[in-house]
């Protein structure tokens, strides 16, 4: 999986999670507004039934009267207390009506009875009792019954009271029963009562007798209402105006607003005012712990599941950066030109770069766990071996190593390696592996030692040329009678060194080629003359040089003076070989003259045959055949090839490994 | 030392290169000394040795191809038959190796002072 599509997975989790989460929070809050709403029902229909069995009980009241027109206070207590305990109801009461004409009698009673001491009363302004104003008909309370309480209204003229006039007009009109808007009951205790009062009119014949009114206690309903479970926090009751048209009261269905989940509407009529009763609450804390506790758990489980896929994603990438931070790294030593081996602090072969490999026939399982330095890689010399060992067990205890290492002989020839064994360190410190790095320096040691061989040389030669010189010097004195020969013997023999030297200068004291010492040398006697030289190019070291430059000098000096170079016909023929199989090798060198003179053999041997016969064996571990044949000078040289090979820079490095190898 | 034959003393030549070995041998006769040799390496130049033993000894120090004169030298001084070296190159560890006591001649040797050095040797048998 790609990163992108891990991201997309997880973000298709993350929303999955959050729409389960909301789905989670709305059925916890659908189950709860449920459970609310049925919380708040129960309380409503409490609230009901308190109203109900009240007004029930109003209304009974009003039927007893119906029956009994003329019943006294007691009848009223006998029947009120006969129903049994009423909740919700304050109290009730009967005003009787009386016709102006009979006020008199009813004040007589009222105050004769005690029950009222002015008779008929209306209620002042100030709230005080004056005597009831002239009016067609009165309703003064002739009974009344308190449920709590013992305030007595005897004698009080209803229609007197500014906020309840209306409701007993309406009453007195239409037969029918009302109520009063909100009231404030006056008590005895500290706390005003709010409360509603309903009055029923007693109809007889037609006629309108008296009315009953019985008062409801709004606060206690209220508190009923909010008792019924502690989530209801509130209870609002609203009662609406006096409206008669629509008759029997009606009860409206219960009414949720959406916005306030927890918010429950009930409507209801009663006697002709719309009841409207709001009850809204909260549900408890343990409720909504259940409910943020699911929530949590739903977004846990599905945010935990995105995290897991990205932090499974982001493993894999990681492994996968890894492997690929691998490939590149391998990529990077199998691009490096010089060999890079892995080893374990042991110095055994864990792993290798391409050049390692095809170092080593690209044998990977071949070489892994071989010792480094068992390699065929390496020359196989213990002196070699040992070095390389050595350095691997000084870098596993925590050294840093270099040095040159000779590789075995291919037919590319042999290599010297500059060899670096590095310690590489694990976390904790402990060295776990070991890194072997080897450069092919073959060329820059090849330089260094050619430098210093040419300074050997020139050392060597410089100081040895002018013993040699007096040597020449010395011997030639020795040989020649007159002071011209000398000279001529010297002169040519200091210029024929002088001649190699040059040679030898131009090739760096490296060596020469044995062609072009030939050809130089023969130069002054050419002449015209016919020459032949056959023979491949070799190159011959400088000791080897100067020995044929001199001994060509010598036998070309021999043969203008007397032999086949002395007369224009006369011919010379030089060619050299190999002879001999590999471990014993001969350079074959052949000078023959041909159509010269008569040869004859002289009487002494001069310095030069001296030189050209002893020089050769001496120097070169060589041979000399110097024939003096009648038909012309033949001059036969054998050299063993080891003696005049040109050295090379490694041959000279492998003396100097040795060396060090024994000191 | 050399059979009990009398004659002049002998005088081991090593060197490697001909015509200074022959103008070692040069100075060598004409100074009134027998030559052993001249022999071009360390090997023919220890068989001499051992076939009869010189008297004293003529040593190149160099003799190519990394070789020095050094086993020679080595087996003259055992015998305790005095030589001296002549070398292209006056260096210290030379020195040091064969000991400051061994006389050192510098390439172009001087004649003279070789001779003074073969004077200084006793003849055989005396």
């Amino acid at each position: 999986m790609t990163s992108t599509q891990s991201r997309l997975a997880a973000l298709v989790i993350v929303a999955i999670t959050i729409a389960a989460a909301a789905f989670a929070y709305m059925s916890w809050r659908k189950s709860q507004v449920d459970a609310f709403s049925a919380t708040a029902r129960a309380s409503l229909a409490n609230v009901d039934l308190v109203l109900d069995r009240a007004l029930l009980t109003v209304r009974a009241v009003q039927g007893y009267y119906v029956a009994n027109p003329d019943a006294n206070e007691e009848g009223l207590v006998s029947f009120v207390e006969g129903m049994g305990p009423v909740s919700g109801l304050r109290a009730l009461a009967f005003y009787r009506r009386v016709p102006d004409a009979e006020r008199a009698g009813v004040d007589a009673d009222l105050i004769r009875s005690g029950r009222s001491p002015i008779g008929i009363w209306n209620l002042s302004g100030e709230h005080e009792r004056v005597p009831a104003a002239r009016a067609d008909y009165y309703y003064p309370a002739t009974a009344t019954y308190f449920f709590e309480g013992t305030a007595s209204a005897y004698g009080f003229d209803i229609r007197s009271h500014p906020n309840r006039r209306f409701a007993v007009d309406m009453a007195i009109q239409t037969h029918l029963g009302t109520s009063t808007d909100v009231l404030t009951f006056a008590t005895s205790g500290a706390e005003p009562i709010r409360g509603v009062v309903f009055y029923k009119p007693v109809v007889v014949a037609g006629d309108v007798i008296g009315i009953v009114s019985g008062s409801i206690d709004v606060d206690r309903l209220i508190a009923t209402a909010e008792a019924a479970s502690p989530d209801i926090h509130d209870v609002e009751i609203e009662i609406g105006p006096l409206e008669l048209r629509g008759g029997a009261p009606v009860d409206t269905p219960n009414v949720t607003d959406d916005t306030k989940p927890f918010f429950v509407v009930d409507e209801q009529n009663h006697s002709g005012r719309v009841w409207r009763i709001e009850v809204s609450g909260t549900p408890g804390v343990l409720d909504y712990a259940r409910g943020y506790g699911l929530m949590t758990l739903v977004l846990l489980a599905g945010l935990g599941a995105a995290a897991a896929l990205i932090g499974y994603t982001t493993a894999a990438r990681r492994g996968r950066e890894l492997q690929s931070a691998e490939t590149r790294l391998r990529r990077t030593l199998d691009g490096l030109v010089p060999l890079v081996f892995m080893t374990d602090p042991a110095g055994q072969v864990v792993g290798a770069n391409r050049a390692a490999l095809e170092s080593v026939g690209n044998d990977e399982t071949g070489i892994t766990g071989q010792p480094i330095d068992k390699l065929p890689l390496w020359e196989d010399d213990a002196a070699n071996r040992d070095a390389l060992h050595v350095a691997i067990v000084r870098a596993a205890a925590g050294e840093e190593r270099r040095l040159d290492v000779l590789s075995s002989e291919t037919e590319l020839g042999q290599s010297v390696y500059d060899v670096a064994v590095r310690p590489v360190a694990a976390e904790n410190g402990e060295i776990s592996h070991l890194v072997v790095s080897a450069l092919d320096v073959s060329e820059r040691v090849e330089a260094a030692e050619t430098e210093r061989l040419l300074m050997r040389e020139l050392d060597h030669r410089m100081k040895n040329t002018l013993q040699v010189v007096q040597g020449v010097v010395r011997r030639t004195a020795h040989s020649h009678e007159t002071v011209d020969s000398f000279e001529n013997a010297l002169l040519g023999r200091i210029t024929t060194m002088a001649r190699a030297h040059d040679l030898l200068a131009r090739e760096r004291w490296l060596g020469a080629d044995l062609r072009t010492v030939v050809l130089q040398e023969l130069q002054p006697f050419e002449q015209g003359h016919s020459i032949t030289v056959t023979g491949s190019p070799i190159r011959i070291n400088p000791k080897g040089a100067l020995a044929f430059a001199l001994a060509i000098h010598e036998l070309g000096t021999n043969a203008i003076k007397y032999g086949a170079l002395s007369v224009p016909e006369g011919r010379l023929a030089i060619d050299w070989s190999f002879d001999g199989d590999d471990d014993d090798r001969r350079l074959v060198f052949h000078w023959r003259e041909t159509n010269g003179p008569k040869v004859l053999v002289p009487e002494r041997r001069g310095f030069g045959s001296l030189l050209l016969e002893r020089s050769i064996t001496y120097d070169l571990d060589g041979k000399t055949d110097l024939e003096f044949a009648p038909e012309g000078v033949a001059c036969r040289i054998e050299i063993p090839w080891e003696r005049i090979r040109p050295m090379t820079a490694s041959i000279h490095f492998r003396e100097r490994l040795a060396e060090g190898a024994k000191s | 030392m050399n059979g009990g034959t009398t004659g002049p003393a002998r005088v081991l030549i090593l060197e490697d290169e001909f015509m200074i070995a022959m103008e070692f041998e040069t100075i060598v006769q004409d100074a009134g000394f027998a030559v052993v040799g001249p022999a071009a390496d360390v090997d023919t130049a220890l068989a001499l040795i051992e076939a009869n033993p010189p008297d004293a000894g003529v040593l190149d120090v160099n003799l190519g191809h990394g070789k020095t004169s050094a086993p020679v030298a080595d087996r003259l001084s055992a015998l305790g038959v005095p030589y001296i070296l002549c070398t292209g190159y006056q260096t210290d560890d030379l020195v040091q190796r064969y000991g400051e006591n061994v006389p050192m001649l510098q390439k172009p040797v001087d004649t003279v002072r070789l001779v003074e050095f073969l004077r200084t040797i006793e003849p055989a048998g005396q």
